[in-house]
């Protein structure tokens, strides 16, 4: 009898374990509020931010909008980024798609015009939640600072979903440890100010024997600093090389070509000074960088073993949540023109290479309330809830007007700046992988621009023609798909239906730029063969 | 030997066939549809979406002159010879136990082996990855710690192995060529996996008391008794876990992607054929060929089991 | 359906439609290409189906000459290998008749295409094009010209050829409008630093201050106001 007991209570501990759980589902997943009247409907919106701030911002947003519409509940669903395509993929083609989901991760152009629902019906339209506000009345799409253009998709011709946030790049400090170190607050604003604090931190490291580096470097930060240094010294180079560098870069199949041809090659002048650049200050980051994670470099930062890391806005709450010290950011600088002989090639400050907004919320086909999900999509992008959103995430705001967040403010965009030129990296998958092969040869302590150089030989010319062959491929499918959808619109168009010819002059513009790709890319292919 | 069944006695009760299918469904769903749509596919030009190209055998063609897959078996070789000589502390330690004269020692011994099972293998990769950290790492740490680090420096400088080691200088283990391919092989260290020992002490459980009582009438001694006893008679255990750890290795290439990522580390040092087929598909978005990929790893697989069966006897 | 990439019952939904056999054909057809997965078997019926409706229609009819196009575009994207003189030779035809469609009309700049990366030297390549400067005459619709200068501009500069035609070219393709923020910013650009190259500074200036009335947000404008900045009197 004892024994049995004994032997129940594993069982019954396990029991009660799934109960429990099953009742805190069923709690969060099937019970709602009754409301008089109003059929009660879950939200559900998926997004992959897990950065700090955000996910409060979300229930925020949720919070509020749930206190005007009692009879629906929203509900977050936060997936890891290193899973989220891979959850996506499964969720739509199993039909099991949240209400609203983050496109980005793990989206094609396949992906966005078959699970999601279009919204070009709707730009030229008021969002009715701006309503009282400076932008009653405006269009949709004239809200947000990038026209929605991160919403629009060039292949499909359509908009889908509304951008909620803004990104930049820049450099956090640590004001501690740059008081210590300098005795002031102020943040460098020329590269050789940067340079200087950078060398003042190694003989303060040595002086105090701490282990301390002046940049945080890892594989996934370093790049963001290199590819902005390496651009400022090819920008005149790019535009010489590739005659539509300016509006289209990197102009793949133009460098491409200039790389095949021998107009530029490792040993140019240009590109020789960015690989000089990004080793000089490559050095300053802490040894072995390039193997480590971005979580290694943020946790060696907020540790303090490091008085800078180079980030995006996105990491911003993130890393102020997690520091015990106070953080400021700064612009990234970039050499002047003639500062340095080594660099001469710079043609001043760089703008901030994008423009687009991010955290773009889409609604699927899956959804079985479109109409609440468009409402609260509508909501979120409305201006005082988009001054909600950044004030409590900290992030940039995407509505036109809406104060960032004090903590944001130092990311705003700067446009006043010449556009960067291009790095190393530029083909494609193949590029950016003998690309990252070989950099250790550049950036480590015994490594050199010629050995990183002689090594990426070895292998970049068959990396770029990969990458050009995939390129092709993928253009002519474009290419074939356009035309299903040129016959459809053209007879569309011929019976007078509605917006069908515009958006067969729009694709018109589209499949010929296309079409034009699809066979340059490959002749230019073809040479690297030959 | 089993005595045949007659075909009406076999289905005389045919209802507790119906107890496989949910398994059979099972592994159809999960193994061989998977395997059959990655043979379908790799005739195909497929970016993972609806959109497919029949293209034959182009991905075949081009597998076979792919330096980067090929190359990569000659990383597999050496990671094979490697994980040969890693199995030896597994078989010494089931030697040490299984001559514990105390049972109850002998139990809690195993269950001091086995508990480490418990934390999954990811985990034990991420704190593996920790260990390799240049700045903060235990392996840096032991090595400054123990006086290792002037020595390796004394020997770089000598035997001129490029400044990978340097006093004073934290050593990147995975952020320089020459020391990946020895990264993968110091970890795990003390190579001493659960499973394996349990199967070698299963293996050495069956060796019957006779065996021993005989060793020592004729003197011989503990060594002595491991090498013409021991080994031998498990011999079979030794070679189902070659076999595992082959399939294992060849097939493997978690341990890579996460120790080094996509591009298999500095100079693609750690590329095996595993890691190129993924980097294929997710990186570079050509499913197809990546399936095909994994077919000609199938192949070579099934062509080493084949070898191993056929040639590796083991005489009772 | 096709917009949403769904070739496969779209294919599906024409094979069983009832009414006009003519256009039911040409649907079909027009999905074959995109059916998946997409086999050199569908590319072959779909080009039957589009000579069964060109033959079966009256030759002035709107079906019968996109069939005749369809057919064009199969010569040039679908086949392995591929039949350019076919498809130019079909282009043409096509474009002679002054159609008036806009789709057909693309006819020309595809010819452009062809030939600016046909085989042979960039002079070679340059004397096709030139020969192809008299299709505008056949050209019709806006989107048929503004497609055509379009492609004529990058291809003259592709190959090394006059670059002030390749200006006057982005200029009557302007003429014709672009509604695509990307294909305007591209072209735009692209003439006004080509103009601004060959020191024809008033049509530099020109395209330079469309892209900063049209687009005052966009991040590249800093350059361009640099790049105005810097040009002096019309030299050109």
């Amino acid at each position: 009898m004892r024994e049995r007991i004994i032997s129940s209570i594993g069982f019954a501990l396990l029991a009660l374990c799934f109960v429990v759980a099953l009742a805190r589902i069923g709690l969060k997943q099937w019970w709602l509020p009754a409301v008089e009247g109003k059929e009660q409907v879950t939200i559900r919106v998926a997004h992959w931010q897990l950065e700090g701030g955000v996910r409060d911002a979300f229930n925020a947003m949720a919070e509020k909008y749930m206190e005007s519409h009692p009879h629906v509940r929203i509900q977050q669903l936060p997936v890891p980024e290193r899973i989220f395509p891979n959850w996506l993929i499964t969720q739509l083609v199993g039909g099991t798609a949240p209400d609203i989901i983050q496109i980005g991760l793990g989206m094609t152009e396949e992906r966005k015009a078959r699970y999601f629902l279009p919204m070009s019906d709707l730009v030229d339209l008021p969002n009715p939640y701006n309503a009282g506000t400076d932008l009653d009345d405006v269009p949709l799409r004239d809200t947000f600072f990038d026209g929605m253009e991160s919403s629009f998709s060039q292949e499909l011709l359509e908009y889908y979903g509304l951008p909620l946030s803004g990104f930049t790049v820049r450099m956090y400090y640590n004001l501690n440890l740059l008081r210590e170190i300098t005795g002031g607050e102020s943040l460098p604003t020329t590269y050789e100010e940067l340079t200087r604090l950078c060398r003042q931190t190694m003989d303060y490291a040595k002086r105090t024997r701490q282990k301390i580096s002046p940049i945080a470097g890892s594989k996934y930060n370093a790049p963001l600093l290199m590819d902005r240094l390496s651009s400022s010294q090819t920008g005149d180079l790019a535009k010489r090389l590739a005659y539509d560098f300016l509006p289209n870069r990197p102009s793949t199949a133009l460098l491409a070509s200039a790389f095949r041809r021998g107009d530029w090659s490792l040993e140019t002048p240009e590109v020789e000074a960015a690989m000089g650049l990004m080793r000089d200050l490559g050095q300053y980051m802490q040894p072995g960088f390039m193997q480590l994670m971005r979580d290694d470099a943020s946790f060696y930062f907020v540790q303090g073993r490091a008085v800078m890391i180079a980030s995006g806005s996105w990491d911003s709450t993130s890393i102020r949540q997690q520091a015990d010290f106070p953080v400021a950011v700064g612009p990234i600088p970039v050499p002047a023109p003639q500062s340095d002989p080594r660099w001469p090639y710079s043609q001043g400050p760089l703008a901030d290479s994008t423009v687009e907004a991010g955290v773009v919320m889409a609604i699927t086909r899956a959804s079985k309330h479109p109409e609440i999900a468009l409402d609260f999509l509508y909501f979120m992008g409305s201006k005082p809830v988009n001054q909600l959103w950044t004030d409590v995430s900290g992030w940039l705001p995407s509505v036109v007007g809406v104060k960032p967040a004090e903590q944001s403010k130092g990311f705003a965009p700067f446009l006043d700046g010449f556009i960067g030129g291009f790095n190393l990296s530029f083909s494609g998958a193949d590029g950016m992988r003998v690309y990252r092969n070989s950099i250790n040869r550049l950036v480590s302590p015994q490594g050199s621009v010629d050995d990183f150089r002689t090594d990426l030989a070895k292998s970049y010319s068959s990396a770029i023609a990969e990458d050009l062959r995939r390129s092709s491929l993928g253009a002519v499918q474009i290419a074939q798909r356009n035309d299903t959808l040129l016959a459809a619109l053209s007879m569309l168009a011929a019976s007078g239906e509605d917006r069908a010819s515009e958006k067969l002059d729009l694709l018109l513009q589209s499949s010929a730029g296309n079409d034009y790709g699809a066979r340059r890319t490959p002749a230019v292919w073809k040479s690297f063969e030959n | 030997m089993p005595q045949p069944v007659s075909k009406r006695k076999a289905l005389h009760e045919w209802k507790l066939y119906l107890f496989l299918v949910p398994a059979l469904v099972l592994v159809c769903t999960f193994s061989y549809f998977p395997a059959i749509s990655a043979i379908y596919h790799s005739f195909f030009r497929w970016s993972g979406g609806e959109a497919k190209e029949f293209i034959a055998l182009e991905n075949f063609t081009r597998a076979l002159e792919d330096p980067v897959f090929w190359g990569g078996f000659l990383t597999i070789g050496i990671l094979v010879v490697a994980n040969l000589f890693k199995m030896i502390p597994a078989i010494c330690l089931a030697v040490l136990i299984h001559r514990l004269r105390s049972d109850r020692w002998q139990y809690w011994y195993r269950v001091l082996v086995v508990l480490p099972m418990i934390v999954p293998g990811l985990v034990t990769l991420f704190i593996w990855k920790f260990f390799f950290n240049p700045n903060l790492g235990l392996l840096n740490s032991f090595l400054d710690a123990s006086g290792m680090m002037p020595v390796l420096a004394f020997a770089d400088r000598t035997l001129g192995w490029g400044g990978i080691f340097q006093e004073g200088i934290p050593t990147a283990w995975l952020g320089e060529p020459a020391l990946i391919i020895p990264a993968l092989i110091i970890w795990g260290f003390p190579w001493i996996g659960a499973v394996g020992v349990l199967i070698f002490l299963a293996g050495l459980q069956s060796i019957g008391t006779e065996v021993y009582e005989a060793a020592d009438l004729d003197g011989v001694t503990a060594f002595q008794k491991f090498l013409h006893i021991e080994l031998p008679l498990i011999m079979t255990q030794v070679r189902l876990m070659v076999v595992l750890m082959m399939i294992g290795t060849l097939q493997g290439y978690g341990l890579q992607f996460l120790l080094l990522g996509e591009s298999g580390g500095p100079g693609g040092a750690g590329m095996v054929p595993g890691l190129w087929m993924f980097n294929r598909a997710f990186f570079a978005g050509e499913f197809g060929y990546a399936c095909a990929l994994g077919l000609f790893l199938f192949v070579v697989i099934l062509g080493l089991t084949f070898i191993n069966n056929k040639y590796i006897r083991v005489d009772k | 359906m096709a917009s949403t990439f769904q070739f496969n019952e779209a294919r599906d939904a024409f094979v069983i439609a009832t009414g006009d056999e003519a256009m039911r054909k040409f649907g079909e057809a027009a999905t074959l290409l995109n059916v998946q997965p997409r086999t050199g078997g569908n590319i072959q019926r779909a080009r039957r189906l589009f000579e069964e409706v060109a033959r079966d229609t009256p030759p002035g009819s709107k079906l019968s000459r996109l069939s005749r196009f369809y057919i064009a575009r199969v010569k040039e994207f679908y086949l392995a290998p591929q039949d350019i003189e076919g498809a130019t030779a079909d282009y043409l035809s096509l474009l002679q008749e002054k159609t008036a469609d806009p789709l057909i009309e693309q006819g020309a700049s595809r010819l452009v295409v062809i030939a600016a990366f046909s085989g042979g030297t960039p002079a070679d390549r340059l004397q096709k094009l030139a020969a192809l400067e008299k299709l505008d005459s056949l050209l019709e619709t806006p989107a048929g010209r503004r497609e055509f200068h379009t492609s004529m501009a990058y291809a003259l500069l592709d190959n090394g050829g006059d670059k002030s035609r390749a200006v006057d070219h982005f200029l009557a393709a302007d003429r014709e409008g672009f509604t695509r923020k990307a294909t305007a910013v591209s072209a735009w650009l692209v003439a006004a630093t080509t103009a601004a190259e060959i020191g024809r500074n008033i049509d530099a200036r020109y395209f330079f201050e469309k892209m900063l009335a049209t687009y005052p947000q966009d991040p590249r404008n800093f350059t361009v106001r640099s790049l105005l900045g810097r040009l002096g009197p019309d030299n050109g």
